[in-house]
């Protein structure tokens, strides 16, 4: 499923087939909503931007400037 | 507002400075890249009543925009003589129409009771009021009244339709109210040579997306005036981005914030490798395969760039540099045009939703270079105050940026009419485009009018 590392504070991001996030976080694990609610878990608080980022409504992944450019240039 | 002179400016923030990192790209940025001008203002500070009164919306209405210069379209979506868009700023509604003697902008209201004129966009060739027929030549000058014995006092040669000044550049349409104001070059001063490589004349609107947005319209814009937000709006960013490495400037009524990818944020405890900027640029998960692998002797910019660099040279007929392909370059026109260099596309417009302090409405136009005969710009696709950003296919991964920005939007409003604090604070640099606005804004509702 898809994930993430945040940047800033190390913890793993993983989308779950239900829709929900879960996210581990110095040693702790807890699962929220997209948009940042808690679920469940020892961990209560996650990253909202980077919740809805993993588990809001997706587009085309190639469709960003970076991505698009090599397609371009492999044609 | 807050003055604090105590401190000097620094002209960039931690780690490499921008000019130092496009110093060392494979293809050489463009003169105005290297251009540096800081300038520190006394505005630090800005009382919060400027974004949650009525009384501070009304001032904007009485003394900046009738006063200002504002883009109101783009030339290529009045082609023909006859086509116009309907221009409504707050209570203000004016007519752009292209005539046979040029483009002209005319209030929309009947002389006779005061009905809107036109309701939409559109092609006439005369104005004839819904009500009762009163009618004017799309110049402005009358055409017919309907039983015109019984208007006696009424001289034909003093009724035509009050105008606005129209004023072109970069294919852009720009309306002032004011018929007193200065000339738009004067007022845009380095903007059009700054953008002179760029050509925006010639690239057309490949997307438009209008949003409603149930905050007031300077706090929807200042979000997009500064990459100091990135930290913790966009974390997915930052092994990609340099952030706190942005370079802002200041020349008159206009503002830039260079904002370098491919060079990762000061703010992380780690240095990422050239695979993981490029990963976290192009939007790569743990779980998934890279877009591309960075070869060894390859920098994240320079594959980035090397991607689009054919494409664009072939456009515009030069080689173009990695900055103008790699980077984030984004100029203000006072008060709420945000045009951008044409590899990035975007170009935004902030204002006010009707007459509502609390309400705007945001506008994100792709604007693309072309080759060959001008494509039909796209249409305008509205979104809701409820709708998603990524309802707008069209804007691709940005879709989603925006939504990230969306969580905070009317979150800011809300925190701010509950704020027991009576100002807000910007910082000295990284917040140099917002610091700008707010002193060019102080200086238009502190006039008499």
């Amino acid at each position: 499923m898809p994930s993430l590392k945040h940047a800033l504070t190390g913890g793993i991001y993983e989308l779950q087939p239900d829709g929900l996030i879960k996210v581990t976080e110095n040693g702790k694990v807890g699962l929220f909503q997209a948009d940042g609610s808690y679920e469940s878990g020892e961990l209560t608080h996650a990253d909202l931007h980077l919740l809805g980022w993993l588990g809001g409504k997706q587009t085309d992944p190639m469709a960003n400037r970076h991505a698009q450019a090599l397609i371009k240039n492999k044609k | 507002m807050g003055t604090d002179d105590s401190l000097e400016i620094t002209a960039h923030s931690s780690g490499i400075s921008y000019q130092d990192l496009i110093a060392s790209d494979k293809v050489p940025a463009p003169d105005v890249l290297k251009m540096v001008n800081p300038i520190d203002l006394p505005t630090t500070r800005v009382p919060v009543s400027q974004f949650t009164t009525r009384e501070f919306h009304d001032l904007e209405m009485t003394r900046l925009w009738p006063k200002v210069w504002q883009m109101a379209c783009r030339e290529e979506e009045i082609p023909r003589v006859g086509d116009h868009v309907i221009y409504e700023i707050g209570k203000y509604s004016i007519i752009v129409i292209r005539t046979e003697e040029g483009i002209k902008a005319h209030h929309n209201a009947c002389l006779h009771r005061g009905r809107r004129l036109r309701d939409r966009d559109g092609r006439v060739l005369q104005f004839t009021c819904p009500f009762h027929g009163f009618t004017w030549n799309i110049d402005g000058s009358l055409k017919h009244i309907p039983s015109r014995w019984d208007f006696p006092d009424i001289k034909d040669d003093e009724f035509g339709l009050p105008s606005a000044q129209v004023g072109t550049w970069g294919g852009w349409v720009f309306i002032n109210m004011d018929e007193n104001a200065e000339p738009l070059t004067d007022f845009l001063g380095v903007l059009p040579e700054h953008f002179k490589i760029w050509q925006p004349e010639n690239c057309y609107i490949q997307a438009h997306v209008a949003k409603i947005m149930a905050t007031n319209w300077k706090v929807v814009q200042e979000a997009f005036m500064e990459a100091y937000h990135v930290i913790m709006t966009h974390p997915q960013m930052l092994p990609g981005i340099g952030d706190e490495n942005s370079q802002y400037d200041v020349w008159g009524n206009i503002s830039r914030a260079v904002t370098p990818n491919g060079t990762p944020s000061p703010h992380l405890s780690f240095t990422p490798d050239e695979q993981a900027m490029f990963d976290a640029m192009s939007d790569r998960r743990m779980d998934g395969p890279p877009i591309v692998e960075i070869p060894a002797d390859m920098t994240a910019r320079a594959t980035s760039a090397s991607g689009s660099r054919q494409t664009a040279s072939d456009l515009t007929g030069r080689e173009v540099s990695d900055a103008e392909l790699v980077d984030s370059i984004y100029y203000t026109v006072f008060p709420n045009f945000h045009p951008w260099s044409p590899f990035n596309r975007i170009q935004y417009r902030f204002r006010p939703y009707q007459d509502d302090h609390r309400k705007s409405i945001m506008e994100v136009y792709f604007l693309a270079p072309f080759k060959g005969e001008r494509p039909t710009p796209a249409k305008t696709h509205w979104l809701t105050e409820e709708q998603d950003w990524t309802d707008a296919e069209e804007l691709g991964m940005l879709a989603r940026v925006f939504n990230q920005d969306s969580m905070n939007l009317p979150n800011v409003q809300i925190g701010l009419e509950a704020a027991q604090n009576k100002e807000v604070v910007f910082s000295r640099y990284q917040e140099t485009k917002i610091r700008h606005f707010h002193h060019l804004l102080n200086q238009y509702v502190s006039q008499e009018e």
